[in-house]
């Protein structure tokens, strides 16, 4: 059944969110074409008219690439709320599925999106740097990055590790939101007002957790164990363990929240 | 074998308000039963405990013996008082939905009930007026061979033809080994069709009985007795 509830959210998202992916596409070579162009004797820098112009695709881009991350979250946040705890929800909840497939095939749904959203960011912004002019063929190279990331002193499993890093706190940042929903489901009458609170409530509480957690690693040997090399910057300081235990404990909060989130829909349903 | 529905001192709490209070019942396979009561009586709160949407404050309510979960989930047709599906699918799509989920949904038997009111599967659903929307969401429900229909005003709001259609789908489609459960209290409409009765006021049950013992005893028919006993 997670198969074709997968299917299945993945169509109910898709048309909210693909339209929106496909506008950025296209957004980004007209507004990066227009830019390369801008000052050229088709569009002359002297003109009033093309630098208030270029001032607004410049403006334009930099609003669609925030856009385009923010309605990830919304519509994702959106369909949660229509097919969870208002009236699709009958539906939803009267599915002969378990309910834990539907939180797990709703999270990575999400979660898909929203990479696919950050990758869509990534190859923008390298592609609109290119077009107006900011780096050119050859600067960028495999080798060059290389020497780069060895000046930084960042190695392959901390890129590895910093990528699972970004996946799961995808994952936890939307699971606790779908924890508050489902915690906030049982206001009778005023579900949205009780996610919201209890948004206030979780990230306090996690606010605490985390500091606590974190300190707590700070008190062990692992900071003696670094070796600091003066010639690199802040990036080299950062071991791949302590990415690690960043990746550990999130995945902890997510589970716990998991379990918060299934047992509210699947014991207090309430609606 | 376990009665269809079972309901022992069923009690269901919203904060401090009763909705339903210490409800015993129970229900055989193979009838129509109508379950009437004024407004606010508890009807919906019953049928959201039937379908697992809402859970008891006190008591238990059993399907086939089995608390409410995934086995009951496919042997009952929900039909909510609201719009509960997604208004940007195509009915197309809603059938496709249903017969992705629910291995009792009989594609053939759902597009001739669609046929007969003379609608294509490519319409969309936000397309539709309100009535005919009521009337998709009739024949997904009825499209599943289930063992328990619950239908929860399902003629509310619409005009009377269309309850004339609806009254004739719900019995064209009705197998005597599944029992069908209706909501409402526009009884006139839907007296001819019943077997049994379920009186609920207040969230508690007044009675339980055959449509015939009604007629007999009170020398009445169903929706005089309701007005007598439910008068203002």
């Amino acid at each position: 059944m997670l198969g074709k509830l997968l299917k299945h959210e993945f169509k109910a998202t898709g048309r909210l969110l693909l339209p929106i992916y496909i506008a950025f596409i296209i957004i980004t070579p007209i507004t990066a074409v227009y830019l390369r162009l801008n000052g050229t004797s088709l569009f002359p820098e002297d003109s009033m008219f093309f630098n208030v112009l270029s001032g607004l695709c410049m403006a334009l881009y930099i609003i669609a690439n925030i856009a385009m991350v923010t309605a990830s979250y919304i519509v994702i946040l959106y369909m949660f709320y229509k097919t969870m705890v208002s009236k699709e929800a009958y539906l939803t909840h009267t599915l002969p599925v378990k309910t834990s497939s539907l939180l797990i095939s709703k999270t990575l749904v999400a979660a898909i999106w929203s990479i696919i959203a950050l990758v869509l960011m990534f190859v923008s912004i390298l592609s609109f740097t290119r077009i107006i002019g900011v780096w050119h063929k050859g600067d960028i190279t495999l080798e060059k990055i290389q020497i780069v990331l060895n000046q930084l002193g960042i190695t392959p499993l901390f890129i590895i590790l910093f990528i699972l890093l970004i996946v799961v706190g995808l994952i936890s940042s939307y699971t606790t939101y779908f924890t508050c929903f489902a915690v906030g489901q049982r206001f009778t009458g005023h579900p949205i007002a009780g996610a919201i609170l209890s948004y206030m409530v979780l990230s306090f509480i996690m606010q605490i957790i985390s500091t606590l957690a974190i300190t707590a690693f700070s008190f062990t040997d692992f900071y003696d164990k670094l070796e600091l090399d003066d010639s690199s910057i802040m990036y080299s300081n950062v071991p791949s363990l302590y990415l690690g235990f960043l990746i550990a404990f999130s995945s902890f909060l997510t589970i716990i929240l998991f379990l918060i989130s299934n047992h509210m829909f699947k014991k207090k349903l309430n609606i | 074998m376990p009665a269809l529905i079972e309901c022992h001192s069923l009690t269901k709490k919203y904060g401090s308000r009763l909705a339903l209070n210490n409800v015993n019942l129970s229900i055989e396979r193979g009838r129509i039963v109508g379950l009437l009561g004024p407004n606010a009586s508890g009807k919906t709160t019953l049928i959201k405990l039937i379908n697992g949407l809402i859970q008891p404050s006190q008591g238990e309510i059993l399907i086939n013996g089995q608390e409410p979960g995934i086995e009951s989930k496919l042997n009952i047709s929900y039909l909510p008082d609201a719009c509960f599906l997604p208004e940007w699918m195509k009915v197309r799509e809603l059938f496709n939905y249903y017969s992705d989920f629910y291995s009792n949904f009989n594609l053939r038997k759902a597009y001739d009930m669609l046929e007969r009111l003379n609608l294509n599967d490519s319409m969309k659903l936000k397309s539709m007026s309100k009535g005919t929307k009521e009337k998709i969401q009739l024949i997904l429900t009825m499209s599943r061979e289930a063992d328990l229909y619950c239908l929860d005003e399902p003629i509310g709001g619409v005009d009377p033809a269309s309850r004339d259609y609806i009254l004739d789908t719900i019995i064209g489609n009705y197998n005597e080994n599944s029992t069908i459960l209706i909501s409402t209290h526009l009884i006139t409409d839907i007296e001819k069709i019943l077997d049994e009765v379920v009186f609920i006021n207040n969230g508690c049950m007044y009675l339980h009985k055959s449509v015939d013992d009604i007629r007999m005893e009170h020398n009445n028919s169903v929706d005089g007795f309701f007005r007598e006993v439910f008068r203002c």
